[in-house]
């Protein structure tokens, strides 16, 4: 949608968001972890550690992303989506 | 108000920015003298006049080892930190609940150096990642404002991601005063950008464990609950007191820990009931390694030896090794500190752009007096409460039971006191006056330490000249910039 053509949004909306998108990501970034932690191959320690590494990373992104990507939440429903897979490929894990 | 990408991620830059600045200006600044925390130990100790590069004598490593040993059958176990170049002498530590604390030696003699108790560098090591608060309380009150720091970081990016070149050569201090600190802001933040990410990116990691454990959520909870009656009745269990062996000479265990250990230096040494462990030296390489080889007691035959193999383990060493910096050369502490001083003034920037740009419109409501007060407790308060502790360090009688704690007193009545006075002033109306009087105040303990070293402690100054003269000259650079804010804000007020 063209910017100038888009609605006005109050900005109140803003930190209830920013809280959402934060919640969201952190679940993430533990299922990241989790997943990681129970692949096959390296020991589980190190799995672990390799797990927070990349979720680290992973969890400022999100939570711009999930933020910062508000037209329809589409952000949100990323971050969302990424944490059903993520939760998706521990159940096959487990 | 339209919301586009850009708004909305000023938005976000601007209260992720503030929140977490605040207190990541705290961890920046405590961080970044942390690098020297070992030599401000030694500026706050001026009676440690032990020369950098003294050898280590089998006789001093004798009267450690027994002065080890009648701890251990008293009950307090305590290790062994072998002199650096960066400490040359001999310390016994053990920990009181709080810090590493214990006697200090001549690497030469043994004999114990009368050196006053001091909170030390390590009072700014400590504060750097818990902000002196007690248990994993203190660690997530970093870690949570370091990944606001992060968020803020790559909103900023996104914001400023078609101008991230050009603003590297952009400065206009003679446009207006807004324009001008959002150029420092810009110029100093997109110039040390890597440094921020990778500083408090590894920051965060070293305590992971604390935010991201590899547990389900719902078992984080249940951890928290009260024990069960069944639990709390069941008898304690008594281990019996462990039989501690008489420690065998340690000079030659230190040579035959040096082919296992790959060469490397040893840094410092456990004792436990039947062994002791030597571990490699954290200076020894860019891997904060805990690898170690165990020697049998009383013998002294050698058990085994513990090094971390793997991909993954490596890279998280690195990543460790990286934060803390411990295998740097001085040249390049100096510039992990200017880096992390440079870090701090985008930061501290940013705080004084956010409330510039709300000056205007909200300059007279109760929130935004409150904000200001509490960036300049942050920004003025702090360093002038680490200057006072400084004070503090050399006006304490040396011999004063509890030192160390009526040390950090000092720092945290200071810091309260200046909190004080900012807010009081702040919510009046008088923000101004209030950093009027804190600058001048901050100059004058900053200014002063160089004074107060050459009249406290005057042999010191010849000891290790080139520490006293970094930390007093640090103490100059502070009051001089202090002077200058002053300068400009008396103009302002003119």
């Amino acid at each position: 949608m063209d910017a100038r053509r888009r609605p006005a949004v109050p900005a109140w909306n803003r930190p209830g968001s920013l809280v959402l998108a934060c919640l969201l990501s952190y679940g993430v970034a533990h299922l990241v972890v989790m997943d990681i932690a129970r692949l096959p191959g390296p020991a589980t320690g190190e799995a672990t550690a390799l797990g927070q590494i990349m979720a680290l990373a992973l969890l400022p992104v999100l939570i711009v992303l999930g933020f910062g990507a508000h037209a329809r939440h589409v952000g949100l429903f990323v971050v969302g989506g990424c944490g059903l897979a993520a939760a998706l490929v521990g159940a096959v894990l487990s | 108000m339209r919301e586009t990408l850009r708004t909305r991620m000023g938005w976000l830059h601007a209260w992720t920015g503030f929140v977490g600045g605040l207190v990541m200006v705290c961890v920046f600044v405590t961080g970044s003298l942390s690098v020297f925390d070992t030599e401000i130990t030694r500026w706050m100790q001026p009676e440690v006049r032990v020369a950098p590069g003294t050898p280590l004598t089998p006789a001093a490593l004798d009267v450690a080892a027994r002065m080890i040993h009648e701890g251990e059958t008293h009950g307090i176990p305590a290790f062994l930190a072998l002199p650096s170049p960066r400490s040359p002498t001999l310390k016994v530590l053990h920990y009181d609940g709080r810090e590493f604390t214990g006697p200090q030696l001549d690497p030469q003699t043994g004999v114990i150096i009368p050196a006053r108790q001091t909170a030390g560098g390590e009072f700014f090591f400590r504060f750097h990642y818990t902000l002196c608060m007690q248990g994993p309380a203190g660690i997530l009150a970093v870690d949570i404002p370091a990944i606001g720091l992060l968020v803020a970081i790559g909103s900023g990016l996104v914001i400023h991601i078609r101008a991230l070149l050009p603003d590297i050569v952009l400065l206009r201090l003679s446009a207006t005063r807004l324009r001008a600190w959002l150029d420092a802001h810009l110029l100093t933040g997109v110039l040390f950008l890597p440094f921020m990410v990778m500083i408090t990116y590894t920051g965060v990691l070293v305590h992971v464990d604390r935010l991201l454990p590899a547990i389900p959520v719902t078992s984080l909870w249940s951890q928290g609950r009260p024990v069960s009656r069944s639990t709390a009745i069941r008898p304690p269990h008594v281990a019996p007191s462990p039989v501690f062996q008489p420690l065998p000479p340690l000079a030659p265990l230190l040579a035959a820990a040096r082919a296992p250990l790959g060469g490397r230096e040893a840094g410092f040494i456990l004792f436990s009931p039947d062994h002791l462990s030597i571990f490699a030296s954290d200076a020894s390489g860019p891997f904060l390694t805990r690898d170690h080889a165990d020697f049998h007691l009383p013998d002294g035959a050698l058990l085994a030896t513990a090094a971390t193999s793997g991909s993954i383990a490596r890279s998280v060493q690195l990543l460790h090794g990286l934060h803390y910096a411990r295998f740097a050369a001085t040249g390049l502490r100096w510039l992990y500190l200017v880096s992390g001083l440079c870090a701090t003034a985008v930061i501290a920037s940013g705080l004084v752009l956010f409330g510039m740009k709300r000056r205007r419109d909200r300059g007279h409501t109760v929130a935004f007096r409150i904000g200001e007060g509490l960036t300049m407790t942050t920004l003025v308060g702090l360093p002038a409460s680490l200057c006072a502790l400084l004070w503090a360090s050399r006006l304490l009688p040396a011999t004063l039971p509890g030192r160390d704690g009526t040390e950090i007193t000092v720092f945290f009545t200071v810091w309260g006191l200046c909190a004080l006075h900012a807010l009081t002033c702040a919510v009046t109306g008088r923000g101004l006056r209030a950093w009027r009087t804190q600058l001048a105040m901050s100059a004058v303990l900053a200014g002063g330490l160089l004074p107060l070293d050459g009249l406290t402690a005057p042999a010191a100054l010849h000891a290790a000249p080139a520490i006293h003269a970094a930390v007093d000259g640090m103490g100059l650079g502070a009051a001089s910039l202090a002077l200058y804010v002053l300068s400009h804000l008396r103009d302002r007020a003119a």
